[in-house]
């Protein structure tokens, strides 16, 4: 009995698989019309009720409002509510443990566009909560972990589309780079180590010259064709961070940014939007206030998972708690898609439901803020890529 | 032509005339007028007894303070109706203590390891103004601290100068960069003990594993840079570029040296090198008078009543460490006080009581704690003392500073008062 067990189980689990990838795949038509929606653009034109969406080849062609019907497929969503498609810029999805490259503390050659893995159940986890663009990030145990990429999530590797190549260049001044076994093994070593690099790249010394690992990115950082993303938490490595971008005269990212707020002044006058971190389940009104006080301050947030350290739920979770804080529907709606997607640069291709943009959006039940409401539908490229059975 | 040209010139300067008057002048009243209006209420204090910190005392003055500086102190002072003078004629008032170096819980890593000389270190960002000794520090009266990175290198880098009050350490800074710090004795070389070959490749598997390994890295890196001596400051390296200022005695050494071996290696070095530099820790400090004085060399000495006699040093000693901040009173020696890692950063006032009941005099306790320390760290224009100009940063105490029975009533930091016992 139990050898026939043993050989049907992978069997079944095989079929079952094969036959998802072929449900999800030929899931959707070329061209077709999405109805009786409130859409929530996250754009100029606000909240729109009454309009059809034309998705042609992927993309959103046209918003229609009026009586106008073109004779396409349809798909009635009457009742439901469509935004777009959350963007997360700060990720590990798929690949946490091939994100870290060990050897050296400064590997920034390293892009992260070869690690994703499609089929992984993480994937699956990140579209069902409307998650569609993701920024994979090299781990915070790296001084500077390498470059980030920005993908569309699928679960067909064939079908993972790449926004934008070479994102940013991580650098991390996180707790985690600082090990008692190497060197940094300070706050103020870390900011120091890597200028030293950086300074030796720049004079080009033969030595350097030598090392092929740990050039090219710290190079393009010095060129100014890519932009620092930096792991800062706590108001010590923030600072730090603040005053590298100034040594070097560059400007950049935060992200983490738990502690933001007590340095929005510094942050603001050198306009550097931060990423934060999920809410905090242990100090959920510390975090919350913390986000909001930047926010008034007039910096540019987005929220993001960092997962699978957290939930991808987390992200709704958070734009409601910022919410409660007293920030309009619109605003807290905007930290998780087109406040990231700008400051990862992709704006002009995801992030808000507009004309031209691709047809990136999630249909929810309700309210996206009210978490009762569940998604129905995640496109992703004018596929649907999760579709809620009744 | 040349009577042309004197023409021109005259017309020139009505020009100017013209300019100042039509323009400068009403933008300068403007200016003065913007002035009064944003200036803050003067902060007035009427002061029974204050101690300068040069070792005058002043009787029956009032203190004015204004943005954090001290505007006024004497004897004649006019006061607006409106303004509020607060009554201090039965206190005393001393200025802010000064603790010229400190060991306190505010970063998490002093010591970047990753190699032995690294003089670029410096603690200034990655120190928390929330942490709890900061609020101990300036409870206990200490409203200035100095902190540099920790023993464990040979060069660890530059000292930072901060006030223990404020919401980022760039709102705290007096002074940064000020000492570079150098180590003798053990400490630099503990945990670098696996002989090479054995043992796990570690990141400590270095030299030096001992005094004579110390010495020897100081000897190489100060030599490689006399050795360089006509290269421009341009193909130098940032470290390089600071040893080049410590030889030429812009930048004064802290040299941390307890034991007598390692205070003789730092006369030794001095003959050899000719650096400026200040005596840190200098338990056996007393066994060198003549040399310090000579050298006019300060020391930076503490805690007082520490316990020896294990290690390095003889317990037969004892009597004469406790007694090393009379003995270098005596002979003139500038010093100011300490705390080590066992002692809280608190506890610096009773380090001074406990010397006057050993034979210091209260006024030379009073300047090792103030105006002693801040020309040390060489920020005497702005603390140190109670003086037009400075910074407001005072004590006010309900008798002598120096009775264990007299306690702290007030704290000014920049010109808020804050009680220490709430």
């Amino acid at each position: 009995m139990k050898k026939w067990y043993r050989s049907a189980a992978p069997a079944a689990i095989i079929f079952v698989f094969f036959m998802g990838v072929c449900v999800f795949a030929g899931g959707s038509e070329e061209t077709y019309l999405i109805k009786g929606a409130k859409v929530y653009t996250s754009g100029e034109r606000g909240i729109l009720a009454d309009v059809a969406l034309l998705i042609e080849n992927g993309r959103i062609q046209k918003i229609i409002q009026g009586k106008e019907t073109p004779s396409v497929p349809v798909k009635d969503y009457s009742g439901k509510i469509i935004m777009p498609g959350l963007v997360d810029a700060h990720s590990y999805v798929s690949a946490y443990y091939r994100l870290l490259e060990n050897t050296e503390v400064i590997t920034s050659d390293m892009i992260t566009d070869a690690v994703f893995d499609a089929s992984n159940p993480e994937v699956e986890l990140a579209l069902r909560s409307g998650i569609t663009t993701v920024n994979l990030v090299p781990r915070n145990e790296s001084l500077v972990g390498g470059i980030s990429t920005v993908l569309k999530l699928s679960k067909d590797l064939a079908a993972v589309s790449v926004v934008k190549k070479q994102s940013f260049l991580k650098i991390s001044f996180n707790g985690e780079v600082i090990r008692s076994d190497r060197a940094p093994t300070s706050l103020m070593g870390a900011e120091k180590w890597l200028s030293q690099k950086m300074r030796a790249i720049k004079a080009g010394s033969e030595k350097e010259r030598e090392n092929i690992f740990q050039q090219n990115g710290l190079q393009s950082l010095l060129n100014g064709d890519i932009l620092p993303l930096i792991a800062a938490s706590s108001l010590t490595e923030i600072n730090t961070a603040l005053k590298w971008l100034e040594d070097w005269n560059m400007s950049g990212v935060i992200v983490g940014g738990e502690e933001a707020s007590l340095l929005s002044d510094l942050l603001k006058k050198k306009n550097v939007p931060v990423l934060l971190s999920p809410v905090l389940p242990i100090y959920p009104e510390k975090w919350a206030k913390n986000a909001a006080h930047l926010m008034k301050q007039g910096l540019t947030i987005g929220f993001v998972s960092h997962m699978p350290e957290a939930n991808p739920l987390s992200l709704r979770l958070s734009a409601l708690m910022l919410y409660h804080q007293g920030v309009s529907q619109e605003e807290a709606l905007k930290t998780i898609t087109c406040n990231p997607a700008r400051i990862l640069g992709v704006a002009d291709s995801v992030g808000s439901i507009e004309v031209g943009k691709d047809a990136d959006f999630v249909v929810f039940e309700g309210e996206p803020l009210d978490l009762r409401s569940r998604i129905i539908a995640v496109y992703v490229n004018g596929h649907a890529l999760f579709e809620r059975e009744n | 032509m040349p009577c042309l040209k004197g023409r021109t010139r005259l017309v020139k300067l009505k020009l100017i005339r013209r300019i100042l008057r039509q323009s400068l002048l009403p933008l300068l009243v403007l200016c003065l007028f913007v002035c009064v209006c944003h200036a803050q209420n003067p902060l007035v204090m009427k002061a029974g007894t204050v101690f300068i910190g040069n070792g005058n005392v002043l009787k029956d003055v009032y203190i004015v303070m204004q943005e954090g500086k001290i505007t006024y102190i004497g004897k004649e002072y006019t006061v607006n109706p409106e303004t509020e003078v607060i009554n201090l004629t039965d206190k005393v008032i001393t200025p802010g203590f000064i603790a010229a170096n400190a060991h306190m819980d505010v970063v998490k890593q002093t010591n970047e390891e990753g190699t032995e000389v690294t003089p670029q270190m410096n603690l200034l960002y990655s120190v928390d103004p929330r942490a709890k000794d900061f609020e101990k520090a300036w409870r206990g009266g200490i409203t200035c601290v100095y902190l540099a990175p920790g023993n464990l290198n040979v060069f660890s880098g530059s000292g930072t100068v901060l006030k223990t009050m404020g919401k980022t350490p760039q709102d705290m800074l007096v002074q940064n960069h000020v000492h570079l710090k150098m180590v003798l004795g053990r400490e630099p070389g503990q945990g670098n003990s696996y002989p090479s070959g054995f043992g796990p490749m570690l990141l400590r598997n270095r030299r030096p594993q001992n005094r004579m390994g110390v010495v020897f890295i100081i000897r190489y890196t100060l030599t490689d840079l006399q050795n360089k001596n006509g290269v421009p400051d341009s193909e130098l390296t940032p470290d390089e570029i600071l040893f080049r200022k410590v030889l030429q005695g812009e930048i004064p050494l802290r040299i941390r040296a307890k034991s007598y071996m390692d205070i003789k290696t730092a006369f030794r070095l001095m003959e050899e090198f000719g650096y400026r530099w200040i005596l840190e820790g200098g338990v056996d400090a007393y066994k060198y008078l003549d040399e310090l004085e000579e050298n006019d060399i300060p020391v930076i000495y503490g805690p007082v009543y520490q316990k020896i006699g294990r290690g390095d040093f003889n317990r037969e000693d004892e009597k004469y460490v406790a007694r090393t901040p009379v003995l270098l009173a005596e002979r003139g020696i500038r010093f100011a006080f300490q705390n080590n890692e066992e002692s809280p950063i608190s506890a610096l006032r009773d380090e001074a009581i406990y010397a006057v009941e050993l034979g210091l005099t209260k006024d030379k306790a009073l300047k090792a704690l103030t105006l002693d320390a801040a020309r040390i760290l060489g920020v005497e224009n702005r603390l140190g003392s109670v003086a037009k100009g400075k910074d407001a940063d005072l004590l006010v105490f309900d008798g002598d500073p120096f009775e264990p029975s007299s306690s702290l009533l007030n704290v000014i930091i920049d010109g808020k008062v804050f009680d220490p016992n709430k």
